[in-house]
């Protein structure tokens, strides 16, 4: 036979309680998750815009802080390294804000572009490898239009007719990429499109230089190599290490990363408040039965370990259902951006924020059960 | 005092043979596994069957096993054998006083302290309650001492000490015949009130 299960027995013995409290671990759980959830996507799409790239090294200019704000380089540094050992080929990529003319509210917007030469590989996406895609693009003011672009942004049917930056362009077709927190939409061209666009910049400068390697060549070396061979005035980075520069961008000196941050904190100073209000609670109710059995011969160090069980317990049945509500949410976000902000649960998330939960419960729990172990046997006899 | 309950620094107080002055903490809490206690209110955990709340006790002195038989019979024996699985708030107020003497004594203890234990009972439940108390302590060779304003009962005691404000008044002996087969602490709380 086990232990009387003191702490389950307590916590569900008050029925609505339990519930409120269920619902207030559960509300901050989500809270949390959300937060997490728009970190997360913000790491994401950061990082699959490289992902999707074919690309292991990439040159980018040093005053370039993420993506979306990019300075132009001298598209001369790629050449300097295409004829290194390891390296298969060299392809500049071309980026910049178009405003983009809905045709049917005539209202305009920002739509970001992306700019590359027909004949470079330079994205993974089947769809853009096709041979009937790329025929289409290389025609002249034909561009692709991201079906992740916001609503606003108006048809994105093949064939539409509409101004960009006061240019007269064709939807040639689609693709799905999303543009993240940095756009709402976005937009594949041509090289020469690109020119006739943003006239009078040359192709000569461009803003993101992807080197693709031969198959089984070190990354690591060829790195070093390329590093060697050119000027300070380019960074020379892995994709892993692309990827990190722009999440670090996102997340550490933008307001975003530190809003979301300050949700995730919150959100714990909340949840610690609502369960240590039930545990107090809980135990100024039972005041008596513990100093009872403090006076029976139990230690403060077993009423301890009831406060804290009764903490984790919490700690899990809030856990779940905010869990499964999350989710829901996740889903839910996903929907009304577009999929421009692609949240979702991962494991480590998940395990994370069930960490934090019981975490926040135990604090709690800490704080609370002072009470208990200042509670005076000698008390219960007046 | 008796009951541990306190850290002690001066004078001499011994229980059951040990001396609490000076004890700390821990042999307190050890001394205090050896001893009943019954309180005005019964203290019963509102989540716990009155069987669990019994448990509780068996399970300071790591009874695992046999926690559910020892609670069942000494239930049964106050009588309470019908009701061991029901919660405080389904039970009488006597039947409730019943399930924390069941608890006090389910350890089977050498000192039982009652403080009041009647206080919140009428008549009838209340001179139940020290009937079987008394019952009880003999079957189980246990002194019992008892604190009470109550006046009802006053006849189940085998020795009588009067307090008044603080100060021992009388020390008498109702029922002749028991008299020296119960040994009282020598030492006694002056606040306490023992009639």
């Amino acid at each position: 036979m086990r232990r009387t299960p003191l702490a389950f027995l307590n916590l569900i013995s008050e029925r609505t309680r339990l519930i409120v409290a269920i619902a207030g671990v559960a509300f901050a759980v989500l809270l949390v998750f959300m937060n997490l959830g728009f970190l997360g996507s913000l790491a994401l799409t950061a990082s699959q815009l490289y992902s999707r790239m074919n690309a292991q090294i990439f040159l980018i200019s040093p005053r370039t802080l993420e993506i979306s704000t990019s300075k132009p380089f001298p598209r001369d540094r790629l050449n300097q390294v295409a004829g290194l050992e390891g390296v298969e080929r060299v392809m500049p990529l071309y980026v910049g804000y178009q405003q983009w003319r809905n045709p049917e509210t005539r209202r305009t917007r920002s739509m970001f572009v992306y700019g590359f030469n027909p004949t470079d590989p330079v994205w993974t996406m089947p769809e853009l490898n096709q041979p009937e895609t790329l025929a289409i693009l290389r025609q002249p003011d034909t561009v692709l239009i991201d079906r992740f672009s916001r609503p606003e942004f108006g048809p994105q049917t093949t064939g539409v007719e509409t101004e960009s930056s006061r240019r007269r362009v064709t939807i040639g077709g689609q693709y799905t990429l999303g543009g993240g927190f940095a756009a709402d939409g976005t937009m594949i061209v041509s090289d020469q499109n690109f020119r006739r666009l943003f006239a009078p910049r040359p192709l000569t400068s461009i803003d993101l230089g992807l080197i693709q390697l031969q198959p089984g060549a070190n990354v690591e070396r060829v790195k070093k190599a390329v590093r060697a061979r050119l000027p300070q005035d380019v960074l020379v980075m892995t994709q892993p290490e692309i990827i990190d520069r722009e999440e670090t961008f996102w997340i550490a000196t933008t307001s975003i990363g530190f809003i979301f941050g300050m949700g995730v904190v919150v959100s714990f100073i909340v949840g610690t408040v609502i369960v240590y209000q039930i545990l107090s609670t809980d135990i100024a109710s039972h005041l008596p039965e513990y100093a009872t059995l403090k006076a029976m011969g139990y230690r403060s160090r077993f009423l301890f370990g009831v406060v804290l069980q009764e903490a984790v317990i919490l700690a899990i049945m809030g856990y779940i259902p905010g869990y499964i509500i999350s989710i829901g949410l996740y889903g839910l976000t996903r929907t009304a951006t577009n999929n421009a902000l692609p949240m979702a649960m991962n494991m480590g998330r998940a395990i994370f924020v069930l960490l934090l939960t019981i975490a926040m419960c135990s604090v709690s729990g800490l704080i609370s059960v002072r009470k208990v172990i200042k509670a005076d046997p000698a008390e219960v006899f007046s | 005092m008796i009951g541990a309950l306190r850290t002690i620094q001066e004078g001499s107080l011994k229980v059951m043979g040990r001396e609490l002055v000076g004890m700390n903490n821990r042999d307190l809490v050890i001394v205090r596994r050896g001893i009943g206690f019954i309180f005005q209110a019964h203290n019963l955990f509102e989540s716990l069957t009155a069987s669990q709340n019994v448990e509780m006790a068996v399970e300071l002195l790591g009874g695992f096993r046999t926690k559910r038989e020892q609670a069942v019979a000494i239930l049964d024996k106050l009588g309470l054998g019908h009701r061991v699985d029901y919660k405080p708030n389904s039970l009488s107020g006597g039947q409730k006083q019943r399930v924390a003497i069941a608890r006090a004594l389910v350890n089977q203890p050498k000192l039982i302290l009652a403080d009041e234990p009647t206080a919140a009972l009428d008549k009838q439940s209340g001179r139940d309650v020290v009937t079987l108390m008394q019952k009880l302590a003999k079957e189980e060779g246990c002194t019992i001492l008892m604190v009470t304003h109550d006046n009802r009962i006053l006849d189940v005691a085998d020795r009588i000490i009067n307090l008044v404000d603080g100060r021992l008044e009388s020390d008498s002996h109702p029922n002749d015949f028991v008299s020296s087969h119960t040994q009282d602490p020598k030492a006694i709380d002056s606040q306490m009130f023992m009639m």
